[in-house]
């Protein structure tokens, strides 16, 4: 009988949000005007680790009756983002709470996690007919759909990253899966006539063709690049990344502080965060792998392979690998929503992992 | 458990298994690029991080001008040489502070404190530190140029404002912390300069126009090698008002000196022909940049300066609100156009004496010669027939309590009813207060513009309109993109011939020789109009001269001609005693103005128009 949490997973990522918050201190040392967000953040993960708490020492299947009233709520919230959200630079992604703001969208990736983990442990061994594989379609679209008009393309990224790894564990058909592939290559040319606006596509094609616009939307990728190169092994030490310094870097508290924490740090801090993020991944899969029952393992499973896509894509972003989507690192990334989604995630995760032998 | 789920678990952990190896990879392909980027491409990238000039830098854009309805120009741009400091190139903040010191007048100590503080904390972004420098500074900069590299000199639009309408057209000035919250601000930074007041905050998205960028690459000395890229600004749209710049410059002379709010209207659209308020401000004293000091004394002066009397002085209507309940009596039946009140100087109520304007008393009266002569005892006895709710009502059909919707900031005004009472003050309502709203006193209160509106519906036949300011709007290349059409908010419901006997009362105001108004009737035009005075303090009337602050306020509010008006005015002056011998004057002044030829004469027309304009605008 196992009851204790799971200390090393606690301390990788304890030490992940230390990183994250040194990083976010240099990225605005400054900028006398940004370095409350420090302070801000703090305060986040503060609230994070309380949230972290409670979802750990709950009885994880209980939840389970609420989830189709979460879900629910949550399309009720991204509905509402849409009519009363206030936009930031284009896209309305907040819902004001008074005090401070939300992002609904945040909060949907958890909750798609546990609904399809609710629907998986309870359906049969496989998705048999088409019907109850188009019930998760739309069950997972519904809000991404929503997500979209936002619009925040990152996010739906995400949930479908997400419903594809869930997917590849609980067998489909092949069929249907070959089905689903040809009907989404037939549909991509439409997404991109009539979903993605001219500042996405900029993005694509600037990823695609890095020539084709060095100084518009290429900027953005250029400078992460230079940011993170010119860190060499051992990084031009903390406050001292020139890079970082005199903001040539965009978004360098949200989308790209992984380069600011490269340009810092070099190639061994990225090599000890990057082990970090490592073993937790590998330790959420190890929950997965040994939790005791189906809805445990969806639940396990889904939670880690949010965190996987999350960092892989952030990083990979960074590093000039994938076109310029805004995807949040896990941990690191500054933003209250973020933040108190993943401590509560990592909180069900360990919560799972304690009862492996219930 | 069942075999059968025993059996999927198996099936879902060995499938996970196999993610671990998806994990491995794309954790590989990570390491492999850092090692790319950091090993291989290391140098190469650091000696671009080192010579890493590339910035961009923000082109402000062209503000949109604003015309008159004829296209006068009111607020324009002018080319001004603007002094930038690039933080990051700052070397020597002692020796520049003492260069500095005779351009900005400031102590070579607190200038050097201010150099080290910027040297901190703002690299990389040019901080504007003088505006609109002179012939004499700039080449005084100019030649010291290599041995201060961090200061620029760059050529900037800067608002430039005829002394004209102040607070219609209203300011810009730089964005405050606060206001970068705000969301009709989404698009500026900080050190833009936005509109703060009038035209220029309701229609700041217009004006404002989309900021362009410059790509750049620098030297370390900070100047410009190359010019990579750049992203023209777009010019913000050219707003057309319905003002008419004579009326308006002819409307300010008459209110000079003066403490008062008038404003002219175009009974037939809603159009705003004129508005102004004294005492006014300079406009042009935002855009040079306003020291504190005199911010300060502006906006603590007692008289106001920067309130707009016109939407947003609030005062009791006094006689002019007779019409209102002259038109409650009529239409609720109360009183017909015969039926006779006697007023004999003075009426009982209760225990209080109300007296009449006139000691000796009007003698037996009805409603029309109670509006010519301005009889309150007719309308106290009128108004404690009708009740307050009663005159609440009509108040409100008539416009008043309520927004007019004109773009600019408004007051609301106040139109009072027991509950209204009850609720804010907790006390219960005096049945002699019904008496003082009867005769627009008391606790009611009106803006100028709202007794405007209610002018205006009554000599068009009962339209409301929303007063209209905008009256189209021009894109950068001269297209028209939008045509103001009037808004019509609804109608006075009230009966045809009621309104007649109103109007007609309101002719013979001026015309009749026991008229308020007869003294300044018009014998070029007919005119219709009401006095009206606004009590300060009530005081027994008699005949002392009292302190200024104590006189009251003087009212006049009328339209022109009689059977085809074209024009309302109405006209207010702060503690201007008797309405007779100071508002209705200025009104039938303003009147004889616009409706001869006298407004054609070229002291009232502006040099600059926008054809002229056009090619000296810079883009």
């Amino acid at each position: 009988m196992e009851y204790k949490p799971n200390w090393g997973l606690i301390t990788v990522a304890l030490s992940i949000v230390i990183i994250g918050l040194l990083t976010l201190y240099s990225a605005n040392y400054r900028l006398d005007t940004e370095v409350t967000l420090f302070y801000k953040q703090i305060c986040w993960v503060i609230l994070g680790i309380m949230f972290m708490i409670i979802a750990i020492f709950i009885n994880y299947y209980r939840l389970k009756f609420y989830i189709p009233y979460l879900y629910v709520l949550i399309l009720i919230l991204l509905g509402s983002v849409l009519i009363f959200g206030h936009s930031v630079m284009g896209s309305k992604r907040w819902l004001s709470l008074g005090l401070f703001a939300i992002q609904p969208s945040e909060f949907t990736k958890p909750i798609i996690i546990l609904i399809l983990a609710k629907y998986f442990s309870e359906a049969e061994t496989i998705i048999h007919g088409l019907k109850s594989f188009l019930k998760v379609v739309a069950l997972v679209f519904l809000p991404a759909i929503l997500i979209i008009l936002e619009p925040h393309l990152g996010t739906a990224l995400i949930l479908f990253m997400l419903f594809s790894t869930m997917i590849f564990v609980v067998p489909v058909r092949p069929k249907i899966l070959w089905g689903s592939a040809c009907l989404g290559i037939f549909l991509s040319p439409l997404i991109w006539f009539f979903v993605l606006k001219g500042y996405q596509k900029k993005r694509i094609i600037s990823f695609l063709f890095p020539s084709h616009d060095p100084l518009g939307a290429g900027y953005h990728i250029l400078q992460s690049k230079i940011a993170v190169g010119s860190g060499w092994i051992f990084g031009k030490g903390f406050l001292k990344g020139t890079q970082t310094q005199l903001h040539f870097l965009p978004e360098r508290c949200t989308d790209f502080i992984f380069s600011v924490f490269a340009e810092e740090w070099g190639l061994l801090g990225c090599l000890v965060l990057l082990g970090l993020y490592f073993y937790l991944i590998t330790m959420g899969l190890d929950i997965a792998k040994k939790a005791k029952t189906s809805f445990g393992t969806m639940l396990a499973l889904g939670l880690t392979a949010m965190f996987f896509w999350q960092t892989v894509i952030n990083i990979a972003m960074a590093l000039g690998l994938l076109p310029i989507v805004g995807v949040p690192l896990p941990f690191m990334s500054y933003g209250g929503s973020t933040s108190l989604v993943n401590f509560i995630s990592l909180g069900l995760l360990i919560n799972v992992g304690r009862r492996h032998y219930l | 458990m069942p075999l059968n789920q025993k059996r999927q678990l198996e099936q879902w952990r060995s499938r996970t298994r196999r993610l671990a190896f998806v994990v491995i990879f794309a954790f590989i392909v990570v390491s492999l690029r850092l090692w790319h980027l950091q090993i291989l491409s290391g140098s190469e990238y650091r000696a671009l991080s080192k010579n890493n000039r590339l910035g961009i830098e923000s082109v402000s854009a062209c503000r949109g001008f604003i015309y008159d309805r004829h296209g006068t120009l009111i607020a324009k741009n002018n080319a001004c040489f603007n002094l930038f400091l690039y933080p990051h190139l700052l070397k020597n903040p002692q020796r520049y502070a003492a260069f500095l010191v005779d351009i900005l007048k400031r102590p070579k100590e607190q200038l050097f404190l201010y150099l080290e503080k910027v040297k901190q904390t703002y690299p990389l972004r040019p901080l504007l530190i003088k505006k609109a420098l002179s012939w004499e500074e700039i080449a005084y900069i100019e030649g010291h140029h290599f041995e201060f590299p961090a200061l620029v000199i760059k050529i900037e639009p800067m608002r430039v404002y005829h002394h004209l309408a102040a607070h219609l057209i209203g300011y810009i000035s730089e964005i405050s912390k606060e206001q970068l919250k705000e969301r009709i601000f989404s698009n500026a930074m900080g050190g833009d300069l936005v509109g703060q007041y009038g035209i220029e905050r309701a229609y700041q998205d217009m004006l404002s126009g989309i900021k362009g960028e410059r790509f750049l690459e620098i030297d370390a000395f900070g100047r410009e090698l190359k010019l990579l890229k750049e992203i023209m600004p777009l010019s913000g749209y050219n707003l057309y008002l319905t003002i008419d710049v004579r009326l308006q410059k002819y409307v300010e002379e008459l209110l000079e000196k003066k403490t008062g709010a008038i404003i002219v209207l175009d009974p037939n659209t809603g159009q705003v022909l004129a508005m102004a308020s004294t005492p006014a401000f300079d406009q042009n004293l935002f855009t040079k940049g306003i020291d504190t000091q005199t911010w300060l004394k502006l906006k603590n002066d007692s008289n106001r300066p920067f309130q707009n009397r016109v939407t947003t002085g609030l005062y009791p209507p006094g006689s002019v609100f007779k019409v209102i309940t002259a038109i409650a009596g009529l239409e609720e039946g109360a009183v017909s156009p015969y039926t006779k009140i006697y007023c004999s100087g003075e009426f009982k109520f209760g225990n209080r004496i109300f007296r009449c304007w006139k000691k000796s008393g009007h003698g037996w009266i009805n409603v029309k010669g109670a509006l010519i002569q301005s009889c309150d005892v007719f309308f106290y006895k009128l108004g404690k027939k009708l009740g307050i709710e009663c005159l609440a009502r009509y108040a409100k059909a008539c416009g008043f309590g309520q927004a007019t919707g004109i773009e600019i900031n408004e007051a609301k005004g106040l139109v009072p009813t027991p509950a209204h009472k009850w609720a804010i003050w907790k006390k219960p309502w005096q049945k002699g207060e019904t008496l003082n709203v009867a005769i627009g006193q008391g606790s009611l209160l009106t803006t100028p513009l709202q007794i405007a509106m209610f002018f205006t519906a009554l000599c068009n036949g009962g339209i409301m309109y929303k007063p209209q300011v905008l009256l189209k709007v021009e894109d950068r290349s001269g297209k028209v993109i939008k045509e103001v059409k009037p808004i019509v908010k609804g109608n006075l419901p009230f009966h045809k011939h009621t309104l007649d006997i109103i109007i007609e009362a309101l002719a013979r105001v001026m015309k009749s020789p026991l008229g308020t108004g007869y003294g300044s009737r018009s014998t070029k035009i007919p005119i219709a109009g009401k006095t009206g005075t606004a009590q300060i303090v009530s005081l027994p009337q008699e005949e002392v001269e009292l302190p200024y602050l104590y006189r009251d306020h003087a009212w006049f509010a009328g339209f022109a001609p009689v059977n085809n008006p074209k024009i309302v005015v109405v006209v207010l002056i702060e503690h201007g005693g008797s309405a007779s011998s100071t508002s209705a004057p200025i009104a039938k002044r303003i009147i004889e103005f616009f409706l001869t030829n006298s407004i054609l004469d070229t002291r009232y027309s502006m040099p600059e128009t926008r054809i002229e304009h056009r090619e000296t605008r810079i883009e």
